[in-house]
């Protein structure tokens, strides 16, 4: 397990800070309204910790928009919400369409979820980038829902690197009243970890 | 005289890539806060010429510490250095008389411009 210093934690939570800040502003535009944010909480997490903490009840279906990374950092960027935030989210970008049919609705609820993920994993991962002068290349985003059991398994078979250290990052975005928070979780590679972590020391000099 | 600039972030990194991107020389002397506290406490003592305000921070938005400066009589130039830069943060900062808004990450450019416009 890496040890991460008070200066690199503080690092990663002023980058966290910045994507999700970006995030907001563009969500501000989507949405028509302010959103309010709060500070970042940061933690370098074992993959096992994943299933045994309550970051998310093992019997809950989860709703998550997950992007894969290439270049110099390999691995997933995956945003993980409430399936009860979903509907909420869909209604603030589509509004309130009482004529559609529940297919319609969920078609428009993926819809909305991709890109809202899009906006969130984008702004953050263009914040590493920027800030740590690396280059990350991003997927075309997909929507599903699972448990988080069976969510981690899907993606951890997709990364060829064997990995144990997921980031977590943990914001509140509000949206008038609405609370439409993720928590998104960076799953690299551990030569990716490294190379994240070598960047990090460049940026604190 | 060194020329005085506070700048006002709860994170060590934020301010010290600020600090990284100002002149080389001894231009200016950097003080720095990461509450809003100390930030009041330096502003009416020091007497900076130039704050520069996070806006996200744990205990009161930049916004809100700047409101504290200027009812005790603060006189500065106030500038936003933040990546929230919603429309609706624009608008509050704008109206307690901030002179610019820099979006987050800073580069040195914008800081140079900033200090050129300010001289």
């Amino acid at each position: 397990m890496i040890e991460i210093t008070s200066a690199q934690r503080d690092a990663l939570k002023e980058i966290g800070n910045v994507g999700m800040s970006k995030a907001a502003k563009q969500l501000s535009t989507l949405l028509n309204g302010h959103i309010e944010i709060s500070i970042p909480e940061i933690n370098l997490l074992g993959i096992d910790k994943i299933h045994a903490d309550s970051l998310f009840p093992n019997d809950e279906i989860l709703a998550y928009v997950c992007q894969d990374l290439s270049k110099d950092l390999v691995g997933k960027a995956i945003l993980v919400f409430h399936r009860e935030h979903t509907t909420l989210l869909t209604q603030s970008v589509i509004g309130a369409a009482p004529k559609m049919t529940e297919k319609e609705v969920r078609a428009c609820e993926r819809e909305a979820m991709i890109e809202i993920g899009n906006i969130i994993i984008s702004s953050c991962m263009s914040a590493i980038v920027n800030m740590l002068s690396c280059e990350v290349k991003l997927s075309v985003p997909k929507y599903d829902e699972a448990k988080i059991g069976s969510l981690m398994e899907t993606q951890m078979k997709d990364i060829d690197e064997k990995t144990s250290e997921i980031i977590l990052i943990e914001t509140a975005l509000d949206a008038a009243g609405n609370d439409i928070s993720g928590k998104l979780l960076l799953m690299l590679t551990k030569d990716s970890i490294d190379c994240l972590f070598m960047h990090l020391k460049k940026l604190l000099g | 005289m060194r020329e005085k600039i506070l700048i006002i972030d709860d994170s060590a990194t934020a301010r010290a890539l600020f600090k990284a991107c100002l002149p080389s020389g001894a231009k200016y002397q950097v003080l720095e806060a990461d509450n809003c506290d100390d930030a009041v406490a330096l502003a009416t003592v020091e007497k900076p010429f130039l704050i520069i305000f996070d806006y996200n921070m744990p205990d009161k938005s930049g916004a809100e510490v700047a409101q504290i400066m200027r009812e005790k009589g603060v006189e500065a130039h106030f500038v936003l250095m933040s990546a929230n830069t919603q429309q609706s943060v624009v608008d509050e900062v704008t109206a307690l008389g901030f002179k610019k808004v820099i979006e987050k990450p800073v580069s040195s450019e914008a800081v140079m411009s900033l200090l050129e416009e300010l001289a």
